[in-house]
């Protein structure tokens, strides 16, 4: 759920796609770090977050396991997988081209 | 996720949704949990952390519920998609796809048929209520249980009125009558049946009544009928036709009820056109046995017995109740009900019998016939795999880049399967429409035939579209599943850059996956022409059997005058006359009277011993026939020993006790002896007792039966002391030719007429002709026509398989092949080479299957009349066919391959 700014269709599974880049991580873990980059533009709660995370595995992208926090909690990881990766790609390619396009609505309007 | 791992996690899913709920449980908490230490690190109390949590997590069970749709939307969309993805596919590919969806149609057309049938005559449930209730009551003999025998009316009446086991216990049994309809009496099946029956099944009448209890009383003889459903839709559905009259053996019977629609008794399919009360059983004339004798007599076994068990009640507790009624009967009745007891057995769906017949050999057959269609589906699939492989080949750059970019192998098997599994839909609608045009016909045909209303409906129900469903599942594993598998695979760039699986030495070559293709095709087709020969080559043999009698320039009556309503003594006037009369037509060489004849509707089997012979042993069995004097003479049948039947033994009066016998009973009889002047004594017949007769002559063997064609003895007594009403006249006529053989049958109508002409004539054809309407000849001749179709379609398809992978490889090698002739390869290399290639998939392919056809041979040999199971003119002839038409689908692209330009072929690419 984003409190800050309605997240356009699609973007949350950028954010969380783009997470998940680099390591795997829990889904508190999702939520706080979405929160930390976009120093709290983009607060995604539960109620959000589950359903995109069930969505992105359903379609392959991400895949959950089970494993241990540092201290000994069970909580499920979710990491990309090698389409995940190539969804992740094209997002962002996409991402660009809707952003480039967008400044130049506004910055014509300006 | 890998394939497997997905696929795994569907399956849990759907085996075990509970885990999945748990997992989803088990991660939400999880969260929760996380959520409340997160907040207590940053300083908060427990309490306040949990509270701070609780208001960040709108509510577990919203959660989780968003969760679900999440998971079936991306489910429901992928599929579609991928749906959405193949009907482009395949709209921008037409040919191949028309040439797909009928090849699939006739493969799958070709078992929805088979299965129709086996489902309407196995499994489709009867049009009866509760029919897990409904069993068969037999009488047995307490000290030779496999020996049962029908009841007597009134043993029914006590069994129905004091029996504990069945809410409702019917009678009946099948009476051929001859019902009349303006000119023609044609002869049909009557159920004849107490008055509870309709009540029993469970079935109400569509329109009317059920009989009464006085109708069904013992020869009340109250002339009233109920006919079927189809009987009352040929005859325009007429509102009006209960209360209105029809004649059944010649006596006018006022029609009080229309049975339901689609009932047809305990059997499948076949129904009798007529019910009639069991008060009209002793009058029925053409009733095979136990004429003369009422249905009161308690000695009299005509009936049997259907009854409704009680609820939840085993057969064990069923049966252990019976035979308690049984010994208390048997004190009651001890000469006719000694060593009696009760059974119950389910009900053949097959026939009606007064012992338990087990449905058992049908369904082994019913296994037969529907294997031969599925090897016929098998070398669709097939076919159709190759195809999906020359195409996904085309297509290996797209596969390429998906998998490059990362879509997982299972998503591209899960894309192609999907394009299959849509043309397997779009064959199996197509293929429905096959089967029920095919199934139709075929009933159409078996209808003119047999004596009975065929009650089938070409409407597909619910097991033959499951059954059409799990066809199109299981070729789309075949052509669909493992090609998608083998073309997904992740090292399919590889594949790419040496020129595929085509590459590499001769026997790697020979060997490649679409060349064993095309060898399981053509040795699967090789055993599918095998099977159709021998199905051919026996319907020939049956066309041309010498049955031991003459089949030309004969000719068959039937006629009785009991349908007239006249009695014995009127009979034996007429039979007479008809005799004299068409003796002296010109043209007539002989005439003849037989009670039976061969390839009827029916045989009566007598057991028969040297008289004196008091062993236990089981008789001889034998047919039974009874003829006038010149019965051997008009049928051909060469009299061996001895002297055929006097005048004088053949008229009425006093009974001179003699009999001729044929040389197969001489031999079983007097296995070292001559026949002539011996004894013999035929057991008791129904309605007449055990006798002694004198064998006065041996005659040839004849064959009655195509089906079970085993010989079987023929015992042969004169008519005269034993009348029968419904006697068949035997003609040997000088007419040759079909038009002369026409007139003559017009002029013996005519002369039938003039001796009387209320008499009904319900049969008046040659012998040749009533041999090809007969249902024996039937089966054997619709097997042989269903078969051909099928080894027709295996030829085609196997065909067009190997022409496909020969031109295919022809393209795929053009480079090679130019490169070879600008190294100064000739023409005649060039073609030479690529013809080997095809003579060995060929050759390969045809030892296979010859192995195949011989295993085959064996076992088709049980079942069909008169053939060897290994059949080398069949054998041969199949193989000669198959290698012609596959060389010419190996030489047409050779020759291509032959004038390839060097030039053109080195830019080729």
């Amino acid at each position: 759920m984003a409190k800050s700014a309605d997240l356009l269709q699609g973007t949350l599974d950028l954010l969380i796609l783009r997470t998940l880049e680099f390591r795997s991580l829990h889904g508190v873990g999702i939520a706080d770090r979405i929160e930390q980059v976009t120093r709290g533009v983009f607060i995604v709660g539960p109620g959000s977050l589950f359903p995109a995370l069930h969505r992105l595995a359903e379609h392959g992208w991400i895949e959950g396991q089970w494993g241990e926090l540092e201290n000994g909690r069970r909580a499920k990881f979710y990491a990309l997988t090698a389409s995940g990766r190539a969804q992740l790609a094209k997002e962002k390619r996409n991402w660009r081209r809707v952003f480039t396009a967008m400044n130049q609505v506004l910055g014509e309007e300006a | 996720m890998s394939w497997a791992r997905r696929a795994a996690s569907l399956y849990r899913r759907l085996r075990n949704r509970g885990q999945a709920e748990q997992d989803l449980d088990n991660e939400v908490q999880a969260y929760f949990e996380i959520l409340i230490e997160r907040n207590m690190a940053r300083g908060l109390s427990r309490e306040e952390a949990a509270r701070a949590a609780r208001i960040e997590f709108e509510g577990p069970e919203q959660v989780k519920h968003k969760v679900r749709d999440a998971r079936t939307g991306v489910a429901m969309e992928t599929t579609l998609r991928d749906i959405r993805y193949a009907a482009r596919v395949l709209r921008k590919a037409p040919g191949f796809t028309a040439v797909a969806v009928l090849t699939l149609a006739l493969g799958i057309g070709a078992n929805t048929a088979m299965f129709s049938l086996v489902n309407a005559f196995l499994l489709k449930p009867l049009k009866i209520l509760h029919p897990e209730e409904v069993a068969g009551c037999y009488s047995v003999d307490v000290h030779n249980p496999g020996h049962a025998r029908a009841f007597s009316y009134p043993n029914y009446v006590d069994l129905r009125e004091k029996n504990t086991v069945f809410t409702s216990l019917a009678a009946h049994n099948l009476a051929g009558v001859g019902l009349t309809e303006g000119d023609v009496t044609r002869h049909v099946s009557a159920d004849v049946v107490s008055s509870n029956y309709f009540a029993t099944m469970g079935v109400p009448l569509f329109k009317g009544r059920d009989f009464t209890a006085a109708e069904e009383r013992p020869d009340a003889g109250t002339p009233v009928a109920i006919v079927s459903y189809s009987y009352w839709k040929k005859h325009g559905s007429d509102a009006e036709l209960p209360g209105k009259t029809l004649r059944v053996d010649g006596r006018v019977f006022t029609v009080v009820g229309i049975a339901a629609e689609g009932f047809t008794g305990t059997t499948a399919m076949m129904s009798s056109e007529l019910y009639l009360p069991l008060g009209t059983y002793s009058f029925l004339a053409n009733e095979i046995e136990g004429r003369g004798h009422s249905l009161s007599e308690r000695g009299n076994y005509r009936l049997i017995l259907i009854g409704r068990l009680k609820p939840r009640l085993t057969k064990r507790e069923a049966d252990a109740q019976l035979s308690v009624v049984a010994v208390r009967m048997e004190k009651a009745f001890p000469t006719e009900n000694k060593d009696q007891t009760f059974v119950v057995f389910p009900l053949s769906r097959l026939g009606v019998s007064p012992g338990p017949i087990p449905d058992r050999r049908f369904p082994a057959l019913a296994i037969l016939l529907l294997s031969m269609p599925a090897v016929v589906l098998l070398i669709a699939s097939l076919n159709l795999a190759n195809m999906m492989l020359a195409r996904g080949a085309a297509r290996s750059k797209e596969i390429a880049i998906r998998l490059a970019i990362g879509g997982g192998r299972g998503r591209i098997v899960r894309q192609l399967c999907t394009e299959g599994f849509l043309l397997a839909i779009f064959g199996g609608a197509a293929g429905l429409l096959v089967a029920s045009w095919g199934s139709a016909l075929l009933i159409r045909s078996l209808t003119s035939i047999v004596p009975f209303d065929v009650v089938y409906s070409s409407a597909p129900d619910i097991r033959v579209l499951a059954a059409t469903m799990a066809f199109c599942v299981l070729s789309t594993i075949v052509f669909g599943l493992w090609p998608a598998w083998k073309l997904s695979r992740p090292d399919v760039t590889l594949d790419l850059k040496t020129g595929g699986d085509d590459a590499g030495g001769g026997m790697r070559r020979l060997f490649s996956r679409r060349n064993v293709l095309v060898m399981a095709q053509l040795s699967l087709s090789l055993m599918m022409l095998t099977a159709s020969g021998l199905f051919v080559r026996s319907a020939m043999r049956a066309a041309h059997l010498e049955p031991g009698f003459s089949l030309e320039n004969e000719v068959v009556a039937e006629v009785d005058p009991s349908l007239a309503g006249y009695d014995e003594t009127r009979g034996r006037q007429i039979y007479e006359a008809l005799l004299t009369r068409l003796k002296n037509i010109p043209g007539v060489e002989s005439v003849s009277l037989a009670w039976t004849v061969p390839f009827g509707g029916f045989t009566i089997g007598g057991g028969i011993r040297p008289a004196g012979d008091n062993s236990q042993g089981i008789p001889v069995g034998a047919e039974y026939n009874v003829v006038t004097e010149d019965y051997f003479k008009t049928m051909g049948i060469p009299l061996l020993l001895g002297r055929s039947f006097l005048p004088s033994e053949t008229v009425g009066g006093a009974p001179p006790r003699v009999a001729v016998i044929d040389k197969l009973a001489a031999e079983r009889l007097w296995p070292n002896g001559d026949a002539v002047g011996k004894h013999l004594r035929l057991e008791a017949l129904p309605g007449q007792a055990a006798e002694d007769r004198e064998v006065v002559g041996v005659v040839g063997t004849v064959q009655e039966r195509i089906i079970e064609g085993e010989l079987r003895p023929d015992l042969y007594v004169p008519f005269g002391p034993q009348y029968r009403a419904d006697m068949h006249i035997h003609l040997k006529v000088a007419a040759r030719g079909r038009e002369a053989q026409v007139r003559m049958l017009e002029t013996l109508r005519r002369e039938i007429r003039e001796v009387d002409d209320g008499l009904p004539v319900l049969e008046l054809k040659t012998l040749r002709d009533h041999l090809n309407e007969s249902l024996d000849l039937w089966l054997v001749e619709t097997g042989a026509r269903i078969l051909g179709v099928f080894g027709a379609i295996a030829l085609l398809l196997a065909v067009i398989g190997l022409y496909g992978v020969r031109v295919y490889t022809v393209a795929h090698r053009t480079r090679e092949i130019g490169i070879r002739m600008a190294l100064g390869a000739s023409s005649a290399d060039t073609r030479r080479m690529i013809l080997r290639e095809g003579f060995m998939v060929t050759a390969i392919g045809l030892a296979c299957g010859l192995l195949l056809a011989l295993a085959l041979g064996r076992v088709l040999a049980g079942f069909l009349y008169d053939v060897q199971p290994v059949d080398a003119m069949v054998l041969s002839t199949a193989m000669l066919v198959l290698t012609v038409v596959a060389m010419l689908a190996c030489y047409l692209p050779a020759r291509k391959a032959a004038r390839v330009d060097p030039m053109v072929a080195l830019r080729y690419e």
